[in-house]
């Protein structure tokens, strides 16, 4: 027992004077902490352990799950997939949607626009390579039964003839990483005759 | 999900055996902390192993890691482990109070562990650069035939970045057969937990006469930001450049106090250590030029620099090579280098204002890092004044790789060719939380002097 007693901690004096600051400190901190914590239990709370796909259970509520979904199901098929981006401007253009390509025989730059949609799908389709699309090449394009199109806006609104094309639904998901902001929308479509 | 996870620890606690087994052989005469032994096993093992799987990718070899040979070397690294402890005369010391320690921090962390194998990747960088690369690595058997290098669809993955992470995941992946993106995630917060560690046990074995609630309460206090918090386990690679910067410091410090013939057995690691940053990001290579230049002077200073000299560079060559055939690939691959030029017309005054701005922007941005940032500056200004005033300026020394990796980064914003003002804000916090780790090493070790000093009445 008094050995056990050893072990509870002896304060000096310096810790004496240190020890209210370093408290109230202590407690600042674990203000943020305990909000990451109990956030991070939301979804582990949610996913059910006992059954075996719990890999798709969590991807489930990816903010980009049907794409995942549309990605496991057309990688290794010759099906087409198209990336259709209809704001793919220099106006758009900035860090976090941007990335920058050197020349090959010089020092000039060239931005290339990027987003959050078209990082997700080359990584869920990979190795498969999906095209992206402007909207100006979307209208040339000659679409067939069973594509599959993935847009940053819906299609059916601002064109007509695309009628013929029916929308995968996504759900809302409740996870949102706490330190992301939401996505920005998306549509995935399928072309139906 | 079991048998994932049962892998992820597999390859976590092989990388622990791997560290242990290399510094049993190599401090068979010193006894270590178990606190300060954990964490520098870990990124021992870790340094080990990048190079490693950088010549197996180079060679387009990655498909013999596969569950079968994955086993096969885990169980002789178990038996070579114990071998090694039997070895070692020494051996690691271990008390109630450190497990104690230990203990408190597993269970402290547990909602992290958790969270890291339950939740999905999404976050840009660990998408867009580092993971796509491990998939790269996982379908591809190495760099060569490896479609992600060859089309022109993936040049935002900023492909001349070092791959020592993706080789990393790819890893698991192949050891599991699966990319699975979420457990992994697990590996990476271990980079995290062993800076915690470190920093804990530095703190126990320096100021003793912290009991341990206090030790606790600093080290919690310092590691609980939530810029620690979301880079622990979100993919990006920070924490592990932290954990490696971080433990060069104190290998640095202990080479400077132990025994001039002992120089080696501190240098070998640092150099390794260093290293393999070097092919975990760019600002990895400074960061080797820094070590070599701390650690061969301290060495040189101590009057028996030729054997350290000597066996550390052999040591370092095993790192030099994977970065070596990783920069015949890339001229080979025509892969380019991003930031090499500066933009012509930059205005190098108007770049430095921003910088500095930025700077000091930082030391009072409380949102991501709450006080500690402010706090430390403040202290390390302290303390840095009390040790010039008493001519203690050995005590600086660790210093120097703060001060020197900051002069890296401030040169990187300076020919860097993207907009400045949006990467500046955009990336700083991130370069601020790799040098955290070893700042907290570095105010201890010098705590401890004032401490001296103060105790001593030296200053009264």
């Amino acid at each position: 027992m008094k050995r056990l007693f050893s072990y509870i901690p002896s304060i000096s004096t310096l810790e004496k004077y240190m020890l209210p600051s370093l408290l109230i400190l202590f407690f600042i901190q674990f203000h943020y902490y305990s909000f990451y914590a109990q956030k991070f239990g939301e979804i582990a709370r949610y996913v059910d352990t006992s059954k075996p796909n719990i890999y798709k259970q969590i991807q489930n509520q990816h903010q980009y799950a049907e794409l995942y979904q549309l990605a496991n199901k057309y990688k290794d098929t010759d099906t087409p997939v198209y990336i259709v981006m209809t704001l793919q401007d220099n106006d758009f253009l900035d860090y976090t949607t941007t990335y920058y390509l050197k020349e090959k025989n010089g020092t000039k730059q060239r931005s290339v626009y990027l987003t959050e949609l078209e990082m997700m799908t080359r990584y869920f389709f990979y190795p498969r390579v999906i095209p992206t699309l402007s909207f100006k090449q979307f209208l040339t394009l000659k679409l067939a039964t069973g594509d599959i199109l993935i847009s940053d806006q819906d299609l059916r609104d601002i064109f007509p003839p695309t009628s013929h094309i029916a929308v995968i639904p996504t759900t809302p998901k409740q996870f949102i990483m706490n330190v992301k902001k939401p996505p920005k929308l998306h549509y995935l479509f399928y072309v139906t005759q | 999900m079991i048998e994932w996870l049962r892998v992820a620890g597999y390859f976590i606690l092989f990388q622990y055996l791997i560290g242990h087994i290399f510094l049993s052989f190599l401090w068979k005469n010193r006894t270590s902390n178990i606190l300060m032994h954990i964490p520098l096993a870990w990124i021992i093992g870790n340094a080990l192993s990048i190079p490693l799987l950088y010549i197996l990718a180079f060679y387009n070899k990655l498909d013999i890691i596969n569950p079968i040979t994955g086993t096969i070397i885990f169980v002789l690294a178990l038996v070579v482990a114990g071998t090694a402890s039997t070895y070692n005369k020494k051996g690691v010391r271990v008390s109630v109070r450190q497990l104690l320690l230990l203990g408190a921090i597993i269970i402290f962390f547990l909602p992290l562990i958790r969270d890291s194998l339950y939740s999905f990747l999404i976050e840009w960088d660990a998408v867009a650069m580092w993971f796509i690369k491990a998939k790269a690595f996982f379908v591809a058997p190495g760099m060569w035939d490896n479609v992600l290098y060859q089309s022109k669809a993936f040049l935002y993955t900023e492909r001349s970045y070092p791959i020592g992470g993706p080789l990393l995941i790819a890893t698991y992946y192949r050891l599991i057969g699966f990319a699975n993106d979420q457990t992994v995630q697990v590996y990476f917060l271990f980079f995290y937990l062993n800076s915690v560690v470190l920093a804990l046990g530095f703190l126990y074995e320096r100021i003793k006469s912290l009991s341990l609630l206090s030790i606790l309460l600093i080290v919690l206090s310092f590691f609980i930001t939530p810029l620690f918090i979301r880079f622990s386990h979100n993919g990006y690679m920070d924490m592990a450049m932290a954990n490696s910067i971080a433990s060069v410091v104190v290998l640095a410090i202990y080479q400077y106090e132990d025994k001039a013939s002992h120089t080696r057995l501190y240098l070998i690691p640092m150099l390794l250590i260093a290293g393999s940053g070097a092919l975990i990001k760019n600002e990895g290579l400074p960061f080797l030029v820094l070590t070599v230049i701390v650690g061969w002077g301290i060495s040189l200073y101590k009057k028996k620099a030729a054997l350290a000299i000597t066996t550390s560079s052999i040591v370092l060559i095993y790192p030099l090579i994977a970065k070596l055939l990783w920069e015949y690939y890339k001229r080979n691959a025509q892969i380019h280098f991003y930031l090499t030029t500066l933009l012509p017309g930059a205005d190098i005054r108007a770049r430095i204002s921003l910088i500095v701005g930025q700077y000091l922007d930082t030391l009072q941005y409380t949102s991501t890092q709450s006080v500690v940032v402010i706090l430390s500056f403040f202290l390390l200004l302290f303390l840095t004044t009390a040790l010039v005033y008493k001519k203690q300026y050995s005590a600086l020394l660790p210093q120097v790789f703060i001060v020197g990796q900051l002069g890296a980064y401030t040169y990187m914003y300076l020919i860097t060719a993207l907009p400045l003002n949006i990467q500046l804000p955009s990336s700083f916090d991130r370069l601020v939380l790799r040098l955290l780790p070893a700042l907290f090493i570095v105010l201890v070790y010098q705590g401890e002097k004032v401490i001296k000093i103060f105790s001593n009445k030296q200053l009264l």
